[in-house]
């Protein structure tokens, strides 16, 4: 019965309640969505490179490698010789060796181009390796393998002619169409950059660029990063000591969970921010909320005076609004669901397209739950000044 | 204990002000009877039928309502007097607007808590004339006439010993309000409860087996 009043008082005062709980659901969609959204790069961006121990490229700073080099983002600076390649690959502490050379792009994706030792060792998430969705790895010169997002947003099949262009723009003039690439193998699909590589051999990258075929000319003078896995992760610091102080040029090795943890502190001061929009966001629905609800104890007076003549205490109608308050809470969060679970699957592949990020719509974790009963006790806690007003009033003392 | 009301050297005076809005030395009312009260607005009324029902409690004196000391109760204990035993009908605004009339009753239902065996609702409401088709409608769909006579069955619904009315009649036209005298006053004898009749018009008076002025018994304010 209890339950029956506050909410037929809800439906009785429909415009001003519905505005209020829009507001509301606003402003829970944007917390629990921003705290999705933050919590969901981490991971994509966490998960991108495991196993690997060092990666080697040019000296620059500590982030700029692991950008370009993992995350494909930004353009390496220098590139690393093929001697101190093959010099570091052959070191009795590495195990092995993913060379990376990077600076070709097809329609906007980037050409990566490696050998198969990429297939081989290279490890996202929890340790998994790369795996083939169709196909196989290239094995010929004009042979490239597909990133699984590549080929779905391009309709790629296995067999089809493609031609890369030099640089990195969608709309590179240089299209290097002399040599048309055969997709052999498309890659089942990671939720890392790798959905949006191509891979090609690094004699097919000197392909693009030369005009000789002599096995001669197709052996590249540089690339421009290499993954290192070691024997042992206590020669670590070691190896990196030695690479950062390689005599003939300037390399440099970072360790991926160090460098990762730099890029965390950088975004810290973007996440803070948008955690503290979404904060306040929330905080103005909730004002606006107590300002309905303390509006609505004037034209609702007598209905709470007549409660008192038929027995109610004044607690109960302190109560009642208390509970219309948390009513109008759990609709908006409900509704704020929906909206986010709708919201996610609409634009899940304009996410992944465009920004490389994969958001699950599992967003209903512990963590979102704690979110939501704080947002139902901040609630309670707007509603705590009407409420009050409410028991004050029924007590009769003008 | 044959009385439904008993006031002696009460007073009661609101917290921000210095006069005393009632100071009341002596009122009976026994069991059982049918009292017209006059009080026209200004003379305490509201103040009075709010301490008469245990909602406000009086500065000073003795109040027994029933044989309770209504005064002297925690105000959890004088919430559920007044759901068990008190019945009121006010001049407006005695049902939930948004609610339908079957749940304007159980609502009153719902506070009390005495064992006494009650009148169904179906009964109670086939008592004062209102068809089975308004049942379940809100009671903002219904006429004032009909809402009035559902304020009777809520009043009555827990067989309260002291019913107390208020101008209930003045929003009515003649032809309700008649209407709605002569079933408050069937329902009065058949529960045999005591009635206190609050109204500015003595024409009514005459229905009663006595009649009193709030302003005789009322002295605050006198010089």
């Amino acid at each position: 019965m209890f339950l029956t009043l506050a909410a037929k008082s809800l439906i009785n005062r429909k415009a001003s309640v519905l505005l209020t709980i829009f507001a509301m659901t606003v402003s829970i969609f944007v917390l629990i969505g921003v705290e999705h959204v933050r919590e969901q790069a981490k991971a994509s961006f966490a998960s991108t490179v495991s196993g690997t121990d060092l990666i080697v490229g040019a000296k620059t700073s500590q982030l700029n490698l692991l950008l370009y080099s993992v995350f494909r983002i930004g353009s390496p600076t220098n590139n690393i010789s093929w001697q101190a390649y093959q010099k570091l690959a052959a070191h009795k502490q590495v195990e092995w060796a993913i060379p990376i050379s990077l600076g070709d792009s097809h329609k906007g994706y980037r050409v990566l181009g490696t050998n198969q030792d990429y297939f081989l060792h290279y490890r996202y998430a929890q340790k998994t390796a790369l795996s083939f969705a169709q196909g196989k790895q290239f094995h010929d010169l004009l042979d490239v393998v597909l990133g699984s997002e590549v080929a779905k947003a391009l309709n790629y099949q296995l067999g089809d002619k493609i031609v890369l262009s030099h640089g990195i723009g969608n709309t590179s003039f240089h299209q290097h169409d002399k040599h048309p690439f055969v997709v052999t193998g498309i890659l089942a699909p990671t939720g890392t950059p790798v959905d949006q590589t191509l891979h090609v051999s690094l004699q097919g990258i000197e392909a693009i660029h030369h005009h000789g075929h002599s096995a001669q000319a197709l052996t590249p003078k540089s690339i421009t990063a290499m993954m290192l896995g070691l024997k042992s992760k206590l020669a670590t610091f070691h190896i990196q000591r030695s690479i950062n102080n390689y005599k003939q040029e300037p390399l440099m090795a970072v360790l991926p969970g160090v460098a990762l943890a730099e890029l965390w502190q950088m975004m810290t001061v973007l996440e803070n921010t948008l955690s503290l929009i979404a904060v306040f966001v929330l905080v103005a629905a909730l004002l606006g909320l107590s300002a309905m609800l303390i509006a609505s104890l004037r034209e609702r007076q007598q209905e709470l005076i007549l409660l008192r003549n038929i027995g109610a205490s004044s607690w109960f109608v302190f109560a009642l609004i208390e509970l219309e308050a948390i009513l109008m809470c759990l609709v908006s969060i409900s509704l704020a669901i929906i909206a986010l679970y709708t919201g996610i699957n609409g634009f899940s592949d304009a996410l992944i397209s465009e920004f490389g990020l994969q958001i699950s719509t599992d967003f209903l974790n512990q963590n979102t739950l704690i979110y939501l009963a704080i947002i139902v006790l901040l609630t309670s806690l707007s509603a705590l000044l009407p409420a009050i007003g409410a028991y004050k009033n029924s007590k009769q003392l003008r | 204990m044959s009385n439904a009301i008993s006031v002696n050297q009460l007073t009661f005076t609101y917290p921000n002000q210095s006069q005393a809005t009632l100071q009341i030395e002596n009122w009976h009312v026994e069991k059982n009877q049918k009292v017209f009260l006059h009080g026209p607005s200004g003379t305490g009324k509201s103040t009075l039928l709010n301490v008469l029902s245990g909602i406000l409690t009086p500065s000073s004196g003795e109040l027994t309502i029933l044989g309770n000391a209504i005064g002297k109760l925690s105000a959890g204990k004088r919430d559920k007097f007044r759901a068990n035993h008190l019945g009121y009908v006010f001049q407006q605004f005695n049902l939930i607007p948004y609610l339908s009339v079957l749940d304007n009753l159980n609502l009153a239902r719902r506070f009390a808590s005495n064992k006494k065996p009650k009148m169904s609702n179906q009964a109670l409401l086939a008592d004062l004339n209102i068809s089975t088709d308004l049942h379940k409608k809100p009671v903002q769909q219904l006429s004032i006439g009909q809402q009035q006579r559902v304020a009777i069955a809520r009043a009555l619904v827990n067989q309260p010993e002291l019913i107390i009315v208020d101008e209930p009649t003045s929003a009515l036209d003649q032809q309700n309000s008649d209407r709605f005298m002569q079933v408050l006053l069937e329902q009065v004898n058949n529960t045999q409860s005591t009635l206190v009749f609050v109204s500015h018009d003595w024409r009514l008076a005459e229905r009663f087996d006595q009649a009193v002025a709030l302003a005789d018994i009322n002295s605050a304010g006198r010089a």
